[in-house]
């Protein structure tokens, strides 16, 4: 395959150019690129930004070899029927990006299933040059958010990257660029979040170099905030933001005008981990994005994003519709697990009334949700489990307006509640890897939950529920119930 | 072509046995190379394809070899502990699963540890170091294993429904919880 977001027919050159890296299943385009684009500039130097990830993902879903794509971004296994498609992938992919004679090469890891694929890159990338300075960077590098990275060291160590900038970039970057090698998160353990005001003052991403046509999903990220309001027990991102800032509704309505103004895209896809954090905030963009859609009926704007359930009060409906006529079109809500008990031991206290009256209004005003789910809370029993096959039994009034999504089981994740504590909870970590846990006391192990996950979603499809479903969540059950997790 | 050349590294751990030692001699096809017990290490720059022959010699099995009540208590040995390609190592499959040696007798040991007179010979037959390692890497065995499970729940009602090959939504926004 060749690389659009590579093609450079004129031999322009860029001092630096950052790209993503495979594999990381999403049709959106990924934003870390376009964000540093206009940080790289401010800081004198010219920019190439490139999704990369978007077309080797959009060449791997249409290749009919698709799951042996699969075992190479996750094992590094190399099936010899795609030998020569795995090499032009990456032989096109540093080439074509090298054609550019970039001074510095940035690549970007959304996820860890992404350092295969950065490792690779690195190395074509540093035999075609190998004074080219390679920077690395993305919560992709690390097994987690914080600590050390394994893997970021090892490649350092043999020479295929030069510098890990850890956290966000937006400072770092730029300080690095100006020549200052010894600031916060570069090569170092420690960095710095934002300030609010210094979150308000950053440039807005620039997308003009991503081909929007290569997208399934044409929508363009933005980011609301930063942090969380909750405290999950299962969740490492908290460990990385522990504070949760804002833009505000006037920062982030201007920027979705001006967007649209420049690339004429009107969907908007939020990428932070929750749109309504700041409640007072969120109604107020809703409020002016719902004035927006009213006032220019042919230029509404649509939007998707995080969304976390509250207890339901007197003004629930109200906002509901205010999210239907601000254009909320599909929203994603972490509901965890259907079993109230649960839900609190992990640390969202919403009633299962609650969730009966959110699924109402959001039915009443047409907006889509996605329901995340986690099966195999620590002590989760089979009881539990029949408890959620009757929810979707007595629920299927709901079945085409929500997207459920039941995902990899329960993983522990390093620096988070259920890390710190796992042996007091009486959990064996059987693997390192996040899946691979029992407790014994439960009769829990990765293969039950594993079954549970796949008898969920068998039900689901069966009473005609839409379940969303992923190639990678796909790859890490059968290897659980495989028992090779 | 600039991938197809690469630093070959290889680690070993010699086991001596009444004070002697295996000669070991590296060929990678232009140079031979003498390895000894002091600095068990080989590093070269190679250019794909090439052979690399891992010869050892010296070996009495009457001297050598020291067995009391049927238990080998005492054994002249080599073993490749770690390769590497530009500083990057292959996993353990290799060195149990891919190692070969034909003894000078033409017996075959599929091993690591090196206990006899002979040649392992190893085939890099790519022209390319990227999928040279990766090759080697692979669990043949495993990876095959993984498709025939992945193909059984495909078909099978019970199966997690993977397919071979990913089917899209209709639906784009489908998937937009990503």
């Amino acid at each position: 395959m060749k690389f659009k977001c590579f093609e450079n027919p004129n031999n322009i050159s860029y001092d630096v150019v950052i790209t993503t890296v495979p594999y990381t299943e999403t049709g959106l385009p990924l934003m870390a690129p376009a964000v540093l684009k206009p940080i790289v500039e401010k800081a004198g130097f010219s920019c190439l930004a490139a999704d990369a990830n978007n077309e080797v993902v959009n060449y791997i879903n249409d290749h009919t070899l698709s799951a042996d794509f699969m075992t190479f971004m996750y094992d590094e296994y190399l099936a010899p029927e795609i030998t020569d498609d795995l090499y032009a992938i990456f032989y096109n992919m540093a080439t074509q990006l090298m054609s550019f004679k970039p001074k510095f090469v940035g690549i970007s890891l959304i996820s860890y299933v992404n350092q295969i694929s950065a490792k690779w890159l690195t190395w074509f990338v540093k035999k075609i040059d190998p004074t080219v300075v390679v920077l690395i960077g993305g919560p992709g590098c690390l097994p987690t958010f914080t600590g050390p990275s394994e893997f970021v060291d090892t490649l350092k160590d043999v020479g295929f990257v030069d510098y890990h900038i850890r956290g966000d970039a937006e400072h770092s970057l730029y300080e690095f660029l100006k020549g200052r090698r010894d600031y916060y998160g570069i090569n170092s353990l420690e960095w710095r979040e934002f300030t609010l005001e210094e979150m308000r003052k950053f440039p807005m991403p620039d997308y003009s170099q991503y081909n929007m046509d290569l997208y399934r999903i044409p929508a363009l990220p933005i980011i609301g905030s930063r942090g969380c309001v909750r405290r999950c027990k299962f969740c490492d991102y908290i460990a990385n933001w522990p504070s949760f800032t804002w833009r505000t509704a006037d920062d982030i309505v201007d920027e979705m005008i001006a967007q649209y103004k420049k690339y004429g895209i009107r969907n908007f896809k939020f990428q932070d981990s929750l749109t309504n954090g700041n409640q007072k905030e969120f109604e107020q963009f809703i409020t002016q994005i719902a004035e927006w859609n009213n006032a220019n009926p042919k230029e509404k704007f649509t939007w998707s994003g995080y969304y976390i359930f509250r207890e339901h009060n007197s003004t629930s409906e109200r906002t509901w519709q205010l999210i239907k006529e601000s254009g909320g079109y599909n929203l994603i809500v972490g509901i965890e697990n259907i079993n109230q008990r649960i839900r609190y031991a992990l640390g969202k206290k919403f009633s299962n009334e609650a969730i009966d009256i959110h699924l109402a209004y959001a039915k009443k005003y047409s907006i889509r949700l996605s329901l995340l789910n986690i099966v195999g809370w620590i002590d989760e029993t089979d009881d539990e489990i029949e408890f959620i096959k009757n929810w979707l039994r007595t629920h299927t009034e709901y079945k085409k307006d929500i997207t459920l999504q039941w995902g990899g089981t329960l993983g522990i994740f390093p620096n988070t509640w259920l890390e710190k504590n796992w042996e007091n909870l009486g959990l064996v970590r059987t693997t390192h890897h996040p899946q691979g846990w029992e407790n014994p006391a439960v009769g829990s192990t990765p293969e039950k939950r594993a079954r549970w996950t796949r008898e969920l979603v068998d039900l689901s499809k069966k009473l005609g529920y839409i379940v969303g479903d992923q190639l990678n969540n796909h790859f890490l059950l059968e290897k659980m119930m495989n028992n090779e997790v | 072509m600039k991938f197809n050349s690469c630093r070959l590294e290889i680690e070993f751990k010699f086991g001596s046995c009444r004070n002697d030692y295996f000669k070991l001699q590296i060929d990678n096809g232009k140079t031979v190379k003498d390895i000894d017990y002091l600095n068990p290490y080989y590093s070269s720059l190679i250019e794909l394809p090439t052979k690399i022959k891992i010869i050892t010699s010296g070996k009495n099995h009457r001297i050598h070899t020291i067995v009391k009540d049927g238990d080998i208590i005492e054994d002249m040995y080599v073993q490749v502990t770690k390769i590497k390609f530009d500083g990057l190592e292959v996993n353990n499959t290799f060195y149990h699963k891919k190692l070969k040696i034909i003894t000078i007798d033409n017996d075959e040991h599929i091993t690591n540890y090196f206990g006899f007179n002979g040649t392992c010979t190893i085939d890099l037959n790519h022209d390319n170091m990227f999928t040279q390692f990766l090759s080697l890497n692979t669990d043949q065995e495993y990876l095959e294993l993984e498709r025939k499970r992945v193909h059984n729940n495909q078909e099978s009602d019970g199966g997690m429904g993977t397919n071979l090959k990913w089917e899209k939504n209709e639906d784009p926004w489908l998937d937009m919880a990503q």
